[in-house]
């Protein structure tokens, strides 16, 4: 997001700099964490869904989206701070290559699995609306063939080389 | 208008490929560089991710009975869930802690105007401390309840 007159000079009023402490500080809890906690405990349940590892994930997510909106906020020399879908895939990133490959498979093969059932059943007034939108909503297979195409093109290329 | 349902067959036969695919295989070809930044794993979570985020739709628009497509921020969390519980735990650490790292460094040596700026609109990009003790916070509860 560009902001309206965020190109101006910036007020007389310096940043209160206590941020620096504090953010080390909460790195710092962060690694001594890590470094106490068995495997086990690093497993162990944060509310319903979640487990300490699933936090620290979450927390690498949201530190990457700071990161990659304060490089292109100086990148540019005015605050930009897009929408979550323009760098999404971005964010994601190094958390998607720290998934075990054949864990990735499983979760790709069952969600698509269930959005396949779930679109086949779904009720066609809605599922028009969500056609008008966008068809890749419901042609499911637009994005995934594209993929799949690029997969079979670099496997392919490396295995005539 | 009736939606063309083409896309039943078209869709079954995406997913047929992607457990052809998964199927064949070998531990390597599942690293094998796809474009600059990607391999062939990352591919397979970018597709479980975003066709996440196609269940999400459908599950909150049929739940309201009107179209429901919001912004990434809304609902990222949940999609990314089976990813970073599929991390392993000292991997998940590791990453939390080296971003962390970075992110503190980064804010540290910004452009006093632009941190300025950023801090006037959205001060926990600044205070990121705020997020992490959140969360930590709720770890910490979780490990004394036992």
């Amino acid at each position: 997001m560009n902001l309206p007159g965020s190109e101006s000079q910036a007020s007389a009023m310096p940043i209160d700099r206590s941020f620096v402490a504090l953010n080390r500080a909460a790195t710092e809890r962060m690694r001594a964490l890590a470094a106490r906690l068995t495997d086990a405990q690093l497993q162990h349940p944060v509310g319903e869904h979640w487990t300490v590892a699933i936090t620290l994930a979450h927390i690498a997510f949201w530190e990457r989206r700071a990161l990659q909106a304060l490089d292109l906020t100086q990148h540019d020399g005015a605050v930009n701070w897009p929408e979550l879908d323009i760098f999404v895939n971005d964010v994601s990133l190094p958390l998607w290559a720290a998934v075990p490959p054949r864990a990735a498979a499983a979760i790709a093969l069952e969600t698509a699995e269930a959005l396949d059932a779930r679109l086949e059943a779904y009720p066609s007034a809605l599922l028009q609306q969500l056609n008008d939108i966008s068809p890749r909503l419901v042609v499911r297979a637009l994005h995934r063939n594209e993929h799949l195409d690029e997969v079979d093109e670099a496997i392919n290329s490396e295995t005539l080389q | 208008m009736t939606v063309d349902r083409s896309f039943v067959e078209l869709n079954r036969a995406a997913t047929e490929r992607l457990r052809g695919l998964a199927g064949r295989l070998s531990d390597a070809e599942w690293q094998r560089p796809v474009g600059q930044h990607w391999t062939v794993a990352i591919v397979f979570a970018h597709l479980a991710f975003l066709d996440r985020r196609a269940l999400w739709v459908l599950d909150a628009t049929q739940r309201e009975g009107k179209v429901v497509n919001p912004e990434w921020g809304i609902f990222v969390n949940d999609v990314s869930l089976p990813f970073w519980a599929a991390i392993p735990p000292r991997e998940a650490a590791r990453l939390a802690i080296e971003t962390a790292e970075a992110v503190d460094k980064r804010l540290e040596r910004y452009p006093a105007d632009l941190l300025e700026l950023i801090h006037d609109e959205y001060r926990r990009y600044v205070f990121r401390a705020n997020h992490r003790n959140e969360h930590l916070d709720e770890a910490d509860a979780a490990l004394r309840q036992g």
